[in-house]
């Protein structure tokens, strides 16, 4: 009898619990995860063999590969690694057609290739740019790269500021990064000035632009995945946000190729601490906040010829280090203050390397010293002007 | 069918009076008679979209929640067979389920903050309500020991939850395409999982049809199995988080004192 009514509702729930899985959606995303470039004896042209393949990070639309000065590349051929189901197209005489995988592409005289990628239900499609471009030719003299910070404007959604621009025998701020991407996913709302870094058009040093870091509260999306703050940061090489949540440590990607030998750091920095130091899980720590100034110079391929960068947790004692300094005795106050550090080499530069992008380096500013772990004091201000990295040659 | 059959062939045509002494013996001896029951049951089910939709790839956990439900029905007969029931149950439901997920439209809202798009991985759900029932029903007395009654409710909660968890599935896929699939992609993984909290979302009741079979199994003792089966979305009607409507589902098993 309890057959009855019991088999029904049993069936039911079944049914409605598993056994009407549908057809399996197609696939939406459409990405170019990797470019890869084939080319015989590719150190000749490129410097180093891993340069003929990138992978391309999900916020990133245009890839840019770098040759040496006194070469030229023209037709070669080209792969892309897509989402699986993603239809590539080329711009070909101002129109869109099919790319086969691994055909020859035209990438004489820098030109730019546009791509575009449709995913597999045919419903989204985002655009690439790919090129091949020249360094700089190697200058080996006595130089001081200025870094006035007076180059930044809003990033493309308008949310935070991104550096940007090139100024006189310096560094390219195409180079800077920040963590305000991480940031922005955490504090949607958040305006323009109350993003961690941030440029302040006036009250420099010299009157006019300066750079602002301000320790900031993560808000209750921050709380939720154990990241409580977010220090202001800006350094010299890239910031990938596909990491953020998942390995923070690992998001920050520190340097870039140099070749210049890097041994005086000055600038002038204005400070304030944040009042309540907290660590990882918020709890109150009897401990004032410092913020951090560092240049690292490192070799950037092991011995058996693989790609070293550096995270935010080896920037500071990776062994492929070579020099490093780091800012000491800073003090708060709200008068523009100068500061200087050299860099302590481990060992010459090998000149050749140097040339050859054997080297990379990064410098970086930070509001809070322990900000890479979550650790600092919310409201801690490091402003910072006018640095500039002194070189021997 | 057999016996439905022969019962059947008792009441309507055989031997009328020994019909109706076992209808009598086993129900409101006039038409015109009211009672009640005193209802005790075990209670499972699951709050699910319906139907559910293709984002969902594969459901790997699913649990109820050993959930109760007691409560008071009063009926009364208009007829032999026709009569009305009209009920007060409280409940206790809930469930685990963790299912893999692809391009699940998804957004959350905290403090002011949204961040919404498209996730890939393991999403983890976990619901609990506590709450009271109205049913308004109309009872069918089908055989001397059989009833069906059927109408609408209306539910109450007085507690509620719907909390959940996301990140990487067991091949290691856990990410969020910010704002749309072509949006930056962020890596979620189980060490780090994002946490939501629906349970201020739901609506503070939920109307459906209940659904229930009693039977007779001795003079005072009835043996029941009820459904109710929602009909409004739980989610308030401004609520964008999840991007389409569930319903809870929940079945009872259970005896009821007949007086």
């Amino acid at each position: 009898m309890m057959k009855k009514f019991l088999l029904p509702s049993l069936a039911l729930l079944g049914m409605l619990m598993g056994s009407c899985i549908g057809d399996e959606p197609l696939n939406a995303e459409c990405d170019i995860e990797e470019v890869s470039l084939t080319m015989a004896d590719a150190e000749s042209v490129f410097y180093h063999e891993y340069d003929t393949l990138q992978v391309v990070s999900s916020a990133v639309d245009s890839v840019g590969f770098l040759i040496r000065y006194d070469k030229n590349v023209g037709e070669l051929p080209l792969n892309l690694k897509l989402t699986p189901g993603a239809k590539p197209y080329i711009m070909e005489n101002g129109e869109y057609v099919p790319f086969k995988q691994g055909s020859l592409v035209d990438f004489s005289n820098e030109q730019v290739r546009q791509f575009r990628i449709v995913s597999q239900d045919g419903r989204w499609a985002r655009l690439y740019r790919i090129n091949i471009v020249h360094d700089q030719a190697p200058e080996r003299e006595h130089l001081f790269m200025n870094i006035t910070f007076d180059y930044f404007e809003l990033n493309s959604t308008g949310k935070y500021h991104v550096w940007y621009g090139v100024e006189e025998n310096s560094i390219s701020y195409d180079q800077w990064a920040t963590g305000n991407p991480g940031f922005n996913l955490s504090k949607s709302s958040a305006k323009v000035e109350e993003y961690p870094t941030l440029g302040v058009q006036t009250g420099g040093v010299d009157g006019g632009p300066y750079l602002k870091l301000e320790t900031r509260d993560t808000g209750a999306f921050g709380r939720m995945v154990n990241m409580r703050l977010a220090a202001g940061n800006l350094f010299i090489g890239t910031f990938d946000v596909a990491n953020a949540l998942k390995d923070a440590m690992a998001a920050t990607r520190f340097g870039l190729p140099f070749k210049h030998k890097p041994v005086k750091v000055t600038g002038w920095y204005k400070f304030k601490a944040g009042e309540r130091f907290q660590d990882r899980k918020g709890n109150a720590v009897d401990r004032v906040d410092q913020p951090d100034i560092y240049c690292v110079m490192y070799r950037n391929q092991d011995a058996d010829g693989n790609q070293v960068l550096l995270y935010g947790d080896d920037v500071l004692t990776s062994p492929a280090i070579v020099g490093l300094a780091r800012i000491t005795g800073v003090v708060e106050t709200d008068e523009w203050t100068s500061f200087e550090m050299s860099l302590n080499y481990t060992s010459e530069l090998d000149s050749e390397l140097l040339e050859n992008n054997g080297y990379s380096m990064t410098i970086s500013f930070a509001s809070s010293i322990e900000g890479a772990s979550f650790e600092g004091a919310p409201g801690s201000v490091f402003c910072v002007d006018n640095v500039t990295i002194e070189c021997e040659y | 069918m057999r016996k439905i059959t022969l019962l059947l062939f008792a009441v309507c045509i055989a031997l009328p009076a020994l019909a109706q002494d076992k209808w009598e013996k086993w129900g409101p001896t006039s038409p015109s008679q009211a009672g009640f029951l005193v209802r005790a049951g075990y209670t499972i089910g699951g709050t699910t979209p319906l139907p559910l939709p293709n984002e969902i790839r594969s459901i790997n956990e699913f649990s109820p929640k050993g959930g109760a439900t007691i409560g008071l029905d009063v009926y009364k007969m208009f007829w032999r067979r026709w009569g009305i029931m009209a009920g007060w149950h409280f409940y206790y439901q809930g469930f685990h389920t963790g299912a893999d997920v692809k391009n699940y439209k998804m957004s959350l809202t905290q403090e002011g903050n949204t961040m919404s798009g498209y996730f890939t991985g393991r999403d983890i759900t976990n619901t609990d309500m506590w709450g009271m029932t109205l049913p308004v029903m109309v009872t069918f007395r089908m055989s001397s020991r059989w009833n069906f009654s059927f109408g609408p409710y209306l539910s109450l909660y007085f507690k509620k939850h719907f909390k959940g968890e996301v990140y990487d599935n067991k091949d290691g896929i856990g990410y969020l395409r910010v704002d749309d699939p072509t949006g930056e992609k962020i890596n979620i993984d189980r060490e780090n999982p994002a946490t939501y909290n629906f349970s201020d979302d739901m609506r503070n009741w939920n109307g459906g049809m209940e659904f229930v079979f009693d039977y007779k199994a001795t003079r005072h003792l009835n043996v029941f199995g009820m459904l109710d089966w929602g009909l409004s979305s739980i989610w308030s009607k401004d609520f964008e988080a999840v991007d389409f409507k569930m319903y809870p589902i929940y079945a009872t098993v259970g005896v009821a004192y007949r007086y």
